[in-house]
């Protein structure tokens, strides 16, 4: 008897949790798509998430911030494509133990104090212009234009089957002392190594 | 218990193997199985970490793929999990639960969070690990695992090295054991066999081997110390039953002993060969040896007597004969003993002695001694008759004197003259008154007739006087023989005599008279019976008596059925009865009460003496005669109760 009620008790607990968890998942799965009922998943919502999953994969050396404890910036060069997405995305977000911050930039701008750099697309042909002026500093470039990684940025989106995927170059991340986890070059869709 | 006998019959060799390898497999099995235990729970800790350190390895490695949404990679990395075949299938779920990627076959229901990191199920162990990058949980890896399989390969391949160990374990134990046993066993075997040498063939003189180990040193010694006294005890037992043999074949008579309930003989002497003619090992043989060998006329009471005593539980003493081989008649005297256990009769034992010549002799003097008895008799009434001859003779003087006196007085008489003198009186017939008056010898006659007459008166006195002298002598003559026959009465010699013997004197004496009348006698005279102790020649008396009244009733009687019927049986202990019935007149119910009485008669002529003095006789011999008769004409039957001898 005090073996059935037991596992009786474990089992409510355990459906309680079920429900709580499945409410959860629905009330998720609710939002989310009630937001993409409202405007369909867009290109650069994925690319934000992914902008910020960046920051998770990379180490940056030590001099690279202030402080201990000063937060990772996100800097965004040129017209900001992302809209309100990136915010939310960073809203509470951490990444080994720091903060999450955004900062933009005009594309004339030194983008200086960042740790990881979107060059948008609106800077077109000033892009390897804003790449020059980073280069050597432990900066992580992100970009979408096509041929990003081969003008010396780090990490250059490409759409792939509509879907979002990304190339690395690594020879350019090491000389800004940056090390890639292996697992970022593992889902990258190509990895290039030499100069 | 069917084991234990099993064991416990087995040699002391294998014994003492067992001995020493059960334990050892015994320790072995446990060990085995307390390894088993320990290496299944332990399993189960080992199997439970490893699979949640592939789930941790799975889950990091695959962050990236999560977090770039990147299905293929998450595959790939899945993929890796092919290194461990007991890994079924995965599943890489997102928090919306959508599945990411997906490996092998994944059957169970997926799920995103769970309490247990690690569920086992019947026969597959899932695996619930959360992806987490940066604190947050960004998906979840559901793994199965075949657990049941390995597991039972585990114990497949743990049972086969208990089982290897356990044999090898046993293998070495048995090895050592066998070589161990030796050790213990074959002192004891030594002994044994030494044992089995001095049983098979009663030889003590030999001795077992002295053994080195304390133990065995002493039992061994001990052994040889028992050997030792028993081979003495063995040597003074034998003399003593040579001794005992010589002295019980010694005997003369035939020592025996045999079982109390069937006597069979268990154990004869040798005299028995000699005396019988029948070795012992025949008594032995024969389960009825005795009882075949008895003679036919003494078995019944000889076999009687004996179960009697062993029933009675006392000792017993008894003469019979036996036949011995060689068909001679031999007297036995059998004295007997009952050895009692547990208050039953158990065995007999006692002594047959050979008493035929002390038979023989005594018959001899019994025959001896009637011989001298008759003999004596005869001279007794030898010199009775001499007595009475002489008495008789004396008085018989007297009477011949007398006899004398009385025919010389009757030769002188004067009766002649009488005589004359009638003739004279019938010569004168006619002229009587003439004579008597005128003849001178008439007148003188008167005269003369009166001389006569007085004259023979004076005779006839004398001759009185004569004949009653010789009436008295002659009552003298009748008194002595009287006298003489009230002795031979008083002394008269009891003996003891066959009832058969007696009535066939007696029925000798009358036989002719019997033939004579035609008389048929029936005879039915019981066998083996006691002998009677009787003055011979009263008893003969009594029967001749009655025999001659059976025979003058039935004469009497005139009737066609003229039997005597003679009935001789033992009616107790010390009481023979003779029955003499005949088909006679009978005798009237009045007359039966008095038929003993002195003077009583119905026979014409009789003197009424034979049957009241037959009564008389018969209880002066200690016996008693008794009349019985259902009425005139229906015959009579007169029985005469002996005693016997003592």
């Amino acid at each position: 008897m005090f073996r059935a009620s037991a596992s009786l008790d474990q089992s409510r607990t355990r459906r309680c949790l079920a429900y709580s968890l499945l409410w959860m998942v629905f009330a998720c799965f609710f939002v989310k798509s009630s937001a993409s009922a409202a405007e369909a998943p867009k290109e650069h919502e994925v690319k934000a998430a992914f902008l910020v999953n960046f920051a998770k994969f990379v180490e940056w050396p030590s001099d690279a911030f202030a402080e201990d404890k000063s937060a990772v910036v996100i800097g965004i060069i040129g017209d900001d494509p992302f809209g309100d997405s990136l915010p939310r995305m960073v809203k509470g977000q951490t990444t080994k133990q720091r903060d999450i911050e955004i900062r933009r930039f005009d594309a004339g701008e030194d983008p200086q104090g960042c740790q990881v750099l979107f060059l948008s697309r609106s800077l077109g042909p000033k892009t390897t212009e804003v790449l020059a002026r980073v280069q050597g500093r432990p900066v992580l470039t992100v970009g979408e234009t096509e041929d990003f990684v081969r003008q010396g940025g780090v990490i250059g989106f490409a759409i792939v089957d509509q879907s979002v995927r990304f190339d690395i170059h690594l020879k350019v991340a090491q000389d800004a002392r940056l090390k890639i986890s292996s697992k970022l070059l593992a889902v990258a869709r190509s990895v290039i190594k030499a100069p | 218990m069917k084991i234990i006998r099993l064991i416990s019959d087995l040699p002391i060799r294998r014994k003492l193997t067992l001995l020493l390898l059960t334990p050892c497999i015994v320790v072995l099995l446990v060990v085995g199985a307390a390894l088993v235990a320990f290496q299944l729970r332990f399993f189960k800790a080992g199997f439970t970490r490893d699979v949640r350190a592939v789930a941790e390895i799975v889950g990091a490695n695959s962050t990236a793929a999560i977090s770039f949404n990147d299905p293929k990679a998450a595959a790939e990395i899945l993929e890796s999990l092919r290194a461990k075949d007991h890994i079924e299938g995965a599943l890489l779920l997102l928090p919306d639960g959508s599945v990411l990627a997906r490996y092998g076959a994944y059957t169970a229901e997926p799920m995103i969070a769970s309490e247990d990191r690690i569920v086992f199920r019947r026969s597959d162990v899932l695996t619930i690990e959360p992806v987490v990058l940066d604190g947050t949980q960004i998906a979840t890896l559901n793994m199965q695992s075949d657990f049941g399989s390995v597991y039972a390969e585990l114990i497949r391949l743990i049972g086969w090295m208990v089982a290897l160990v356990a044999l090898v374990g046993a293998a070495i134990a048995a090895l050592l054991s066998t070589w161990l046993q030796h050790l213990v066993s074959d002192p004891i075997l030594r002994l044994a066999q030494t044992a089995r040498t001095v049983g098979d063939h009663q030889d003590y003189s030999v001795r077992a081997r002295e053994e080195s180990s304390v133990e065995m040193g002493v039992l061994t010694r001990t052994f040889n110390q028992m050997l030792a006294r028993i081979e003495l005890q063995d040597g003074a037992i034998t003399l003593a039953r040579h001794k005992m043999e010589a002295l019980v074949n010694s005997i003369d008579g035939i020592v025996w002993e045999c079982d109390a309930d069937d006597l069979r003989f268990s154990f004869v002497s040798r005299q028995s060969a000699l005396i019988l003619g029948y070795p012992p090992e025949q008594w032995l043989s024969d389960a009825d040896f005795w009882c075949h060998h008895l003679h036919p006329d003494d078995a019944e009471r000889a076999t009687k007597l004996c179960r009697e005593s062993i029933a009675a539980r006392v000792p017993y003493l008894h003469e019979y004969r036996m036949i011995a081989a060689d068909e001679r008649v031999v007297w036995i005297r059998e004295i007997g003993s009952i050895l009692e256990e547990g208050g039953r009769p158990k065995q007999v034992r006692g002594l047959f002695l050979d008493i035929t010549a002390e038979k023989l002799a005594d018959e001899n003097l019994d025959r001896l001694n009637r011989r001298l008895l008759e003999t004596s008799r005869l001279a007794g009434m030898a010199e009775v008759a001499t007595s009475v001859l002489h008495n008789v003779g004396n008085v018989l003087n007297s009477v011949s004197v007398s006899a004398t006196v009385v025919r010389d007085r009757l030769r002188d008489s004067r009766v002649h003259n009488l005589r004359r003198a009638t003739a004279m009186l019938r010569e004168h017939d006619a002229d009587l008154l003439e004579f008597l008056a005128a003849d001178p010898r008439g007148k003188r006659l008167p005269e003369y007739l009166d001389s006569v007459s007085e004259h023979l008166t004076a005779e006839n006195a004398s001759l009185l006087a004569e004949v009653a002298q010789l009436g008295t002598n002659v009552e003298h003559i009748k008194e002595i023989v009287a006298r003489q026959q009230d002795y031979a009465t008083v002394s008269g010699v009891f003996e003891k005599l066959a009832p058969k013997e007696l009535v066939d004197d007696a029925l000798r004496i009358n036989l002719n008279s019997f033939e004579r009348h035609r008389i048929e006698l029936v005879r039915d005279i019981a066998s083996n019976l006691p002998l009677v102790q009787v003055d011979r020649h009263k008893a003969l008396q009594i029967l001749v008596n009655l025999f001659r009244n059976a025979k003058q009733a039935i004469d009497a009687a005139q009737g066609t059925d003229r039997r005597l019927f003679i009935q001789v049986t033992s009616v107790s202990d010390d009481r023979v009865a003779v029955r003499i019935r005949d088909t006679g007149i009978g005798i009237a119910p009045q007359d039966l009460t008095r038929i003993f009485e002195h003077g009583f008669t119905t026979k014409k002529g009789g003197h009424g003496f034979g049957l009241h003095s037959s009564a008389n006789a018969a209880r002066e011999i200690g016996g008693n005669l008794t009349a019985h008769s259902d009425g005139p004409g229906k015959g009579a039957e007169f029985t005469l109760e002996l005693r016997t001898a003592p």
